[in-house]
């Protein structure tokens, strides 16, 4: 657990031509560099450094690689592991040929289609047809005169049987044989329909079909007829499934090569993209990029190991080297697993810049302790680590990205829950109801006005008391820690006379002391004269220096600004008085914000309280058991989601405002592991 | 009625620029046209609002059924918006979705023209019609299934279409006849603008000259389009017209309400043409028929479209169009896809202007409409290009009319 990023180290190194498919191998392998364009980032090279060429593009790759995807992912086949994959194997690919081969087997796929196609076409006739006949009551020579259906029987030689099937594919047509008889004529019922008409006989005339009444064994039978037809269509189905399967088939029987150049097609891109970060002069290679400080020695000597010691190496710290911008150095945020929704949280804020505090950890605990306070029932609390384990185990099945939005939401959701669960026991609350005694103080019981008298906290006043000193505790946190990032980037002015600076920290503590002695003594007395002044009136007069001596610091450093008249004095004296207000309201109001903390917890237990009610009212115990159902489903989905939006605006408006330093830089290296 | 300021857009409007962020991009085009086949092509929008369009391919392999599904979004995204919607946006929004029933409508006639007129056999293509679709009663299958002309007039009477498409049984009536629907398309085309036209008169204040611009960009696309794809329907009008003729002939082509080519000024550069006999061509008589003279109009009508500076239309370019000749650096053919695609371009940036300005009118959720109608015209686009080996741009062109 880090409350600073990573510290970091800038590599610039000079190597030979030869050198470079084995160092870029290697540091693929290694992938622990965010490498920086070396073209732009060296200024005075500018000009006389190239860019290295590839054979292929980083979009053809791509998009070879793509397709790659494509058939396996429609053949239900998973895409190789990115652990897999070692630079050390990658070869060149023929990007080309790999097209070709992609197009032979969508060729092939699109045989199987066309197939797939037909036997759509004759699900459609089927269906149309079916459509029809369901439109009439049976099968007669009577159908209705706004039907697009004919109902024909007639005889045929037998021999011409398999004829006229064949000439009638193609076209809606249900075709029904009887017994032949002695002489070989076999009756036939055929229904299709009227527009097909004049086609049909022609076929008809063809085969020497002759007219008959609808035979008895024909009539009545509708319903066969359309069960024939339902069992033609689920076998055209059943068909078009196996040629789908087919198709499956042909590119699982590929797989092998599909995964090898999709390995070697990602490899390919990242040594590209790797080499297009790369400057090249007649004879050498340079190059340039951040690396965790940890990892630089392993990097310096594989990159000696590489090249034989034929190389150039330059180090830079940031904490060091004055010409390097802090927000230009990538930041590496690296925590637990279990961390990972908290920083998505800062993360959604903005980055840290490098150097100042990563409040990742802090924010663990000071969400969760906001959360439960504003959230506390255990039954809700084993609720909501439910729906959290849910949302896991569903993005699991989906394979979805681990580091995604939803699964981070999904964590955050189960810690809440566990907060929850906590505070409840603390509370001694479950779904409302006091099973098990509180082990802090009976929330439920101060809300409803019979609190326990031997308890600490005895009344609502002292819970709005509770989350007022919390919330002086995270502004002094918040103080305390911008003072370190000031410290950290040798900023002392704004040190001292930041609004969450040492001044302003000073004015703040004077202020929260005033503040307590005041309602000690019944809102009645202030503390002394000297004490006021102390804690109050010298940091007052402090800030007063603050314009005065940043009007000095600017005129040195040559920044323009107006000249030293009778008029500035009074610009410094507004100043200070505005300052001066801006800072009490800001710190009251920061403060007595917290006090939200106390009265989305009130609302809870009181929304609980309110469905109780409204239950004892229900005469009958199923109702009752509903209402205290729906109620509590309520209460978890509306208190769930203010409390968790509540402590969010907390940290970003009370919190962070106070010190963060933010856009901040991502540490992003090139990595065979890192995701597609 | 509506009036600039309207809060009740707030709600469906801030829906729309939801809706309109999930537009597909340039680049997920781009990477469409890379791909080598339609499953490709489908791959890629398993990731968009077209992602069941890959399972219907896989499982039937039916390009067309792919198409009628892409037709059912469409039709859904006016099903969703009307939901939203306050109450007087109905008659837009239906005028707008009347396009699909036109489309369908234009589909069925064609199968029964094909399968009643031309012989063909139509039982593959029966099934790609919505069943679902009724006017007044009368679905597809009542127009396809029609016996003779005058059972289809019949039932054409039925649907009571004739109110919203003047002349459409003028021109059905002549279909048997010239054994060609290009007139009767025109004509329902045209019936759907004028419904769009309608609509637009219902409304009030800035809603309503948003939406007659919008509108007129429509029909300056149809009626441009018209002219560049057809260009015989002014450079072959026959010399002995009189005026009322000429002048019916451009009422018979052109879409009334336009910016880019009103009606009465193309009709006078017509009737110029026919009284000054300019232009005059003299058709390669046919044997046994007497060659007769026609007039080409076509330079004037394209002067008059110069005057959109979006179209980018100079002499010279006017003089190759209108007289049919070759270039050195581009075909005639690539020339009016080029200018197409300018009169498209303006359209779309017209709509997107609108999408930007004042969230309280009309404009957001017309210029959405523009937009997911074009979105879906090029995903159609592509999956036939794909599917039939066609570069994208030669078929976008085909698909624009």
């Amino acid at each position: 657990m880090m409350i600073f990023p990573q510290r970091m180290r800038r590599l610039t190194a000079v190597v030979l031509h030869e050198d470079a498919d084995a160092l870029t191998r290697k540091l693929l392998n290694a992938g622990v560099m965010d490498f920086i364009d070396v073209r732009e980032a060296q200024v005075d090279l500018k000009g006389r450094i190239s860019s290295v060429s590839s054979p292929s593009t980083e979009e053809e790759l791509h998009d070879v690689r793509r397709r790659i995807e494509m058939f396996l992912q429609n053949s239900h086949l998973s895409l190789p592991e990115v652990q897999s994959l070692d630079a050390e194997q990658l070869q060149q690919v023929n990007v080309e040929q790999a097209g070709k081969e992609l197009d032979k087997l969508a060729a092939e796929i699109q045989q199987i289609r066309d197939k797939q196609q037909s036997a759509q076409q004759e699900i459609n006739r089927l269906i149309e047809l079916h459509r029809q006949i369901t439109l009439f009551e049976e099968i007669t020579e009577l159908i209705p005169d706004d039907s697009y259906v004919e109902v024909k029987a007639g005889s045929i030689g037998l021999s011409r049987l398999k004829s006229l099937t064949g000439g009638l594919s193609g076209l809606p047509v249900y075709l029904h044989s009887g017994e032949a008889d002695s002489e070989g004529a076999c009756p036939i019922l055929l229904i299709h329909m009227k527009r097909d008409s004049q086609r049909i006989s022609q076929v008809l005339d063809r085969m020497q079909w002759h007219t008959i009444d609808i035979p008895e064994e024909f009539r009545g039978m509708r319903n066969t007829v359309l069960s024939e037809l339902d069992a033609q269509r689920e076998d055209a189905q059943q068909r078009q499934q196996q040629l789908g399967a087919a198709a499956e088939e042909l590119v699982q029987n590929k797989s092998e090569w599909l995964a090898d150049t999709w390995k070697n097609l990602r490899m390919n891109e990242l040594y590209n993209t790797m080499q297009d970060h790369y400057g090249k002069t007649a004879d050498t290679l340079i190059f340039s990029g951040w690396i965790p400080s940890h990892k630089s020695e392993q990097i310096s000597a594989a990159v000696k190991e590489v090249t034989g010691g034929r190389c150039f190496l330059s180090w830079s710290d940031p904490e060091h080297d004055a010409s390097i911008e802090k927000q230009d150095v990538p930041v590496h945020l690296e925590h637990a697993k279990a961390l990972s929704p908290f920083q998505w949280l800062v993360e959604n804020y903005s980055i840290p810049r490098y150097g100042t505090i990563d409040p990742t950890a802090l924010v663990f605990v000071t969400y969760l302790v906001m959360f439960g306070l504003m959230f506390g029932d255990a039954g809700h609390g084993a609720v909501l680590i439910l729906a959290g384990w849910i949302i896991h185990l569903v993005l699991k099945r989906q394979h979805a990205d681990p580091g995604s939005s939803s699964a981070r939401l999904g964590e955050l959701i189960l810690w809440c829950g566990v907060s929850a669960v906590v505070a409840g026991v603390l509370f001694g609350s479950y779904f409302g109801y006091g099973w098990f005694p509180a082990l802090w103080f009976d929330y439920h019981g101060i809300v409803s006005g019979h609190g326990e008298s031997a308890s600490l906290v005895t009344s609502i006043y002292d819970i709005l008391g509770i989350t007022i000193k919390f919330g002086i505790g995270i502004l002094g946190a918040g103080i305390v820690m911008n003072c370190i990032n000031r410290y950290r980037s040798g900023d002392w002015f704004h040190m001292v006379f930041d609004n969450g600076g040492i001044l302003g920290g000073w004015f703040y503590a004077g202020g929260v002391y005033v503040g307590f002695q005041f309602v000690g003594s019944g809102y009645k007395d202030l503390p002394s004269a000297g004490i006021l002044l102390l804690t109050i009136g010298l940091p007052a007069l402090l800030f007063a220096a603050k314009a005065p001596l940043e009007f000095i610091i600017e005129h040195r450093s040559g920044d323009h600004r107006d000249p030293f008249t009778a008029s500035v004095i009074m610009d410094f004296l507004m100043e200070w008085i505005v300052e001066l207000l801006e800072l009490f309201t800001s710190y009251l109001s920061n403060t007595l914000s917290f006090m939200r903390i106390a009265g989305l917890g009130i609302a809870h237990v009181s929304l609980m309280i309110a469905f109780f009610q409204i239950a004892d009212g229900i005469p009958s115990a199923a109702g009752s058991a509903a209402v205290l159902i729906l109620g509590n489903a309520v209460v978890i989905i509306l208190e769930g989601l203010s409390a968790g939006i509540q402590a969010l605006r907390l940290h970003y408006y009370e919190f962070f405002s106070k010190y963060f330093c933010g856009s901040g830089k991502v540490y992003s290296p090139i990595s065979l592991r890192s995701e597609t | 009625m509506y009036s600039r300021g309207s809060i009740d857009y707030t709600y469906i409007n801030a829906r729309i620029h939801g809706l309109i962020s999930k537009l597909l991009t340039e680049e997920d085009f781009a990477g469409m046209d890379r791909t080598g086949s339609v499953q490709e092509v489908l791959h890629i929008l398993r990731s968009t609002r077209y992602s069941t369009l890959a399972d219907i391919y896989t499982t039937t392999g039916d390009i067309k059924l792919v198409e009628l599904e892409l037709q059912n979004d469409h039709r859904r995204v006016f099903q969703d918006l009307r939901k939203h919607s306050p109450e007087q946006l109905y008659p837009i929004i239906d005028a707008f979705a009347a396009g699909l029933d036109y489309q369908v409508l234009k589909e069925s006639i064609r199968l029964w023209f094909d399968q009643s007129i031309r012989k063909r056999s139509i039982s593959d293509f029966i099934s790609y019609i919505p069943h679902t679709t009724s006017w007044h009663g009368v679905t597809p299958s009542a127009i396809i299934n029609a016996s003779s002309m005058d059972g289809l007039l019949a039932v054409i009477r039925k649907t009571r279409l004739q109110e919203h498409i003047p002349a459409l049984e003028e021109e059905l009536q002549q279909v048997s006849d010239s054994r060609s629907l290009f007139y009767l398309e025109l004509t329902i085309d045209r019936g759907y603008c004028m419904g769009l036209t309608d609509a637009a008169a219902q409304l009030r204040g800035v809603d309503r000259t948003i939406e007659e611009q919008l509108i007129a960009e429509e029909i300056d696309a149809r009626n441009g389009t018209r002219v560049l794809r057809y260009p015989t329907l002014f450079s072959q009008i026959p010399a002995q017209w009189s005026r009322g003729e000429a002048e019916a002939h451009v009422q018979r082509v052109l879409i009334p309400g336009g910016e880019l080519l009103k009606l009465p000024e193309v009709s006078t550069v017509v009737i110029r043409a026919l009284e000054q006999r300019t232009g005059m061509v003299t058709r390669t008589p046919s044997p046994g028929a007497e060659g007769s003279q026609e007039i080409n109009a076509l330079g004037g009508i394209m002067h008059l479209m110069s005057r959109a500076p979006h179209l980018h239309l100079d002499a010279e370019t006017i003089e190759r169009l209108s007289s049919g000749r070759e270039g050195r650096q581009k075909s005639r053919i690539e020339l009016l896809l080029q200018i197409d695609a300018h009169i498209r371009r303006h359209q779309i940036e017209r709509a997107r202007a609108f999408k930007r300005g004042d969230p309280f009118t009309i404009g957001t959720m017309s210029a959405y409409l523009i937009l997911k109608e074009r979105e879906i015209d090029r995903v159609r686009s592509m999956i036939n290009a794909k599917y039939y080996g066609l570069k994208f741009s030669d078929i976008t062109a085909g698909d624009q009319t």
